[in-house]
């Protein structure tokens, strides 16, 4: 392996053919949804493991809010259309 | 209250005394009306659009427990909420009717054990949830205290106590099954 210091040329990002920037799901915290309905509905519409579920729940539970999803805009738009079925709290977003 | 949701085949029973299943199905049917999809104008909707539950509606709802049921996808986009709700709200309030439609269909027994298929399962869970955020917007238990929907005068009142026993009795109701359901998660 050399130690010769190789130099590098600085890339130049390019940004317009930089991929969109990808949307992402948000499930709100509301007092009425029950915390076990929640976990099942991440689990039966995501396909999430018992584990996960939970720490999605909790995570919307306590912080307020969790990102659940994450893709193209008409991918978490289902996702949205899905969770308001459900009746849960959701929105999407371009992930910042 | 000691009755729950039970497991039974691939759906659940329910058993509730003739009382309990008049408040359900009284509280159902007023669910179904509040919901009601609105009757498209013909000259506005193309045949197929209908069908397919794609309606002229784009306005979010005024009534606070409608505009619960029916959110806001893109809150800080009003053009971007409208178009959603133009794709998606007339269906999403068609597939909501069709549950409440589903569980008071079960409920219609004489016998006082409610018996309810795989399916049915899934329209109860919804429904019920759907009811309990009505009742819950009626109640003033939501998120935003600004909206707090009853005076202290009528916060005091028997008709406060009975609405929220009857809702902490649907949440009893909905955890059972919740439960029947998860264990049958792989």
């Amino acid at each position: 392996m050399s130690i010769a210091p190789v130099e590098l040329e600085r890339p130049e990002t390019d940004f317009s053919i930089m991929p969109e920037l990808p949307w992402v799901t948000l499930v709100w915290n509301d007092p009425v949804n029950l915390m076990s309905y929640v976990a099942y509905v991440f689990r039966a519409y995501f396909g999430h493991s018992n584990e996960e579920a939970d720490r999605l729940m909790l995570q919307v539970h306590n912080e307020g809010k969790a990102v659940v999803s994450a893709g193209s805009r008409e991918e978490m738009e289902r996702d949205v259309e899905a969770m308001h079925g459900y009746g849960l709290w959701a929105t999407l977003q371009q992930d910042t | 209250m000691t009755n729950k949701f039970r497991s039974h085949g691939e759906g659940a029973t329910l058993v509730v005394s003739e009382d309990e299943r008049d408040i359900l199905i009284h509280l159902f049917s007023e669910l179904a009306f509040f919901l009601q999809p609105d009757q498209p104008e013909p000259e506005h909707t193309a045949p197929l659009a209908a069908m397919v539950g794609i309606g002229t509606d784009s306005d979010a709802p005024e009534d606070p427990a409608l505009a619960r049921l029916l959110p806001s996808a893109y809150p800080q986009d009003p053009e971007a909420d409208e178009e959603f709700r133009r794709l998606t709200q007339e269906g999403l309030k068609q597939r909501k009717t069709a549950s409440v439609v589903v569980v008071l269909e079960s409920l219609h027994t004489e016998s006082k054990r409610v018996e309810i298929d795989a399916q049915g399962c899934q329209s109860w869970l919804t429904a019920l949830n759907d009811l309990r955020l009505v009742l819950a917007t009626r109640l003033g238990i939501t998120a935003d205290p600004a909206s707090q929907a009853w005076t202290e005068e009528e916060a005091a009142s028997d008709q406060r106590a009975n609405l929220l026993a009857i809702y902490d009795w649907l949440g009893y109701l909905q955890d059972t099954l919740v439960r029947v359901l998860s264990k049958r998660l792989a």
